[in-house]
């Protein structure tokens, strides 16, 4: 697109039509000998369809908001849930519906010993309010100060949680705090996040968890942000409406 | 094409492949962001055009990365790259979408983050304006004003020099690099060989 060291700086200029009479004529008397400003003409003359089918430059491209990414690594299945299991030879690498009757009850089971876990002395559903549901998350005993006001709203993708904790332990090396939607079929989580020293945190997280199908919303906090299949002690927990 | 540009450009499309490779695998949660990181925002961008409703937007940009998922396994690196395989799936889930909105309630005015595409211009061109627009959104503000004045409004260079108080040479320099560099990013978009 540069075209000839002594006349380069015309080709853009001619390419998009924008020469005055006198500049252009004398860029045309030039071209029929030069092949390399002929070529990078025609590369410039390329772009102009092409811009007119933009119909303008000023259109700015949406941004996409930031709990999208979480919504989308929440519906991939086994992220931040369940570990795929090893694959034997000859199975298909994802075949979940093959699980063992044992494997299978694994996590339904780890989700209703949660379950069981958290229906004790767990709040109430929360009130409602016209932009969704304020609930109080209540301390499991493990960090007894700590405690957490989430406004859960239901999206057409799932469910967006705007968290604010009060009293969390700081988070150290590579722990993090993770929050989840549980239900009786195994619990999904709606994203993670750290506290520093002054244990206050406000996160809005989200989750493809649709109405109903959860009973409860918990915060774990998990010893190694780098292995979330590794499921560390319940701190907060509360009923979700039904 | 020199040697550096050229390896650094095949290093992309491994690491790319090996990405989508990835997301079945022990770390998918790490390869779905990373894909998401490199393509979420164009996506949504074109879906948001395409279906003027940021919240079937956001849907289809989570109905993409889930099939990219479920089908990662039918990723073939030397067909296509990385992007076009995953415009070729948003392509169909965008489909999908503009069915399930035939049943729909119409989007009420005044809740179009944008305007809203011609629902009956093919898929395809839409697809190619949405890539345009992300290409000249990454010149910068004075090469997307040259082009502006210079195409759109049909301005000689002496003219533009006169409406913006530049020197001639200064916006013959700034339309060459504007067109050296939308033909660039048009290239790295793939809109341009």
């Amino acid at each position: 697109m540069t075209g000839c060291d002594r006349y380069g700086d015309l080709v853009a200029g001619y390419g998009f039509d924008a020469l005055e009479a006198a500049e252009r004529a004398r860029f045309e008397a030039h071209l029929p000998g030069c092949p390399r400003c002929r070529e990078a003409v025609t590369e410039v003359q390329r772009l102009r369809p092409l811009l007119d089918l933009a119909g303008g430059v000023e259109a700015a491209t949406p941004e996409p908001p930031a709990m999208l990414e979480a919504s989308v690594l929440a519906a991939i299945p086994h992220t931040g849930t369940f570990r795929p299991r090893r694959r034997n030879r000859g199975e298909h690498p994802h075949a979940t519906s093959r699980r063992s009757p044992r494997r299978r009850l694994v996590p339904v089971l780890a989700a209703a010993v949660l379950i069981a876990i958290l229906a004790v002395t767990v709040p109430g559903p929360g009130s409602p309010t016209p932009a969704g549901f304020r609930l109080r998350l209540a301390s499991s005993g493990l960090q007894p100060h700590a405690s957490a006001v989430a406004l859960v709203r239901y999206r057409p993708w799932g469910t967006q949680v705007d968290l604010s904790v009060e009293h969390l332990a700081p988070t150290r090396g590579k722990e993090i705090y993770e929050a989840w939607f549980v239900s009786p079929h195994g619990r999904m989580s709606a994203g993670t996040f750290t506290v520093g020293a002054s244990g206050h945190v406000q996160v809005t997280l989200a989750a493809a968890a649709h109405r109903g199908g959860y009973r409860m919303l918990g915060i774990t906090l998990e010893p190694d942000g780098l292995h979330p299949g590794h499921h560390g002690p319940n701190v907060l927990r509360t009923r979700l409406p039904t | 094409m020199n040697e550096s540009w050229r390896s650094a450009v095949s290093l992309k499309v491994k690491t790319e492949a090996e990405t989508v490779a990835g997301l079945r695998g022990r770390n998918s949660q790490e390869a779905t962001r990373a894909l998401y990181r490199t393509y979420g925002a164009e996506l949504y961008g074109f879906a948001v055009r395409r279906l003027g409703d940021a919240g079937l937007a956001e849907e289809l940009v989570q109905d993409v990365f889930t099939r990219a998922w479920h089908h990662s396994d039918r990723y073939e690196p030397a067909r296509a790259s990385v992007r076009t395989w995953l415009y070729a799936i948003a392509r169909n889930a965008l489909i999908d979408a503009e069915r399930r909105r035939g049943r729909r309630p119409p989007v009420q005015p005044g809740e179009h983050p944008g305007d809203p595409a011609d629902p009956d211009e093919p898929i395809e061109t839409a697809l190619l304006r949405h890539q345009i627009h992300l290409a000249v959104s990454r010149l910068t503000a004075d090469h997307r004003q040259v082009i502006q004045l210079v195409h759109f409004r049909g301005l000689s260079l002496v003219e533009v020099a006169e409406l913006t108080h530049l020197p001639v040479g200064t916006v013959k320099s700034r339309l060459h690099y504007a067109s050296a560099n939308l033909r660039l990013a048009l290239q790295e978009l793939e809109v341009l060989p």
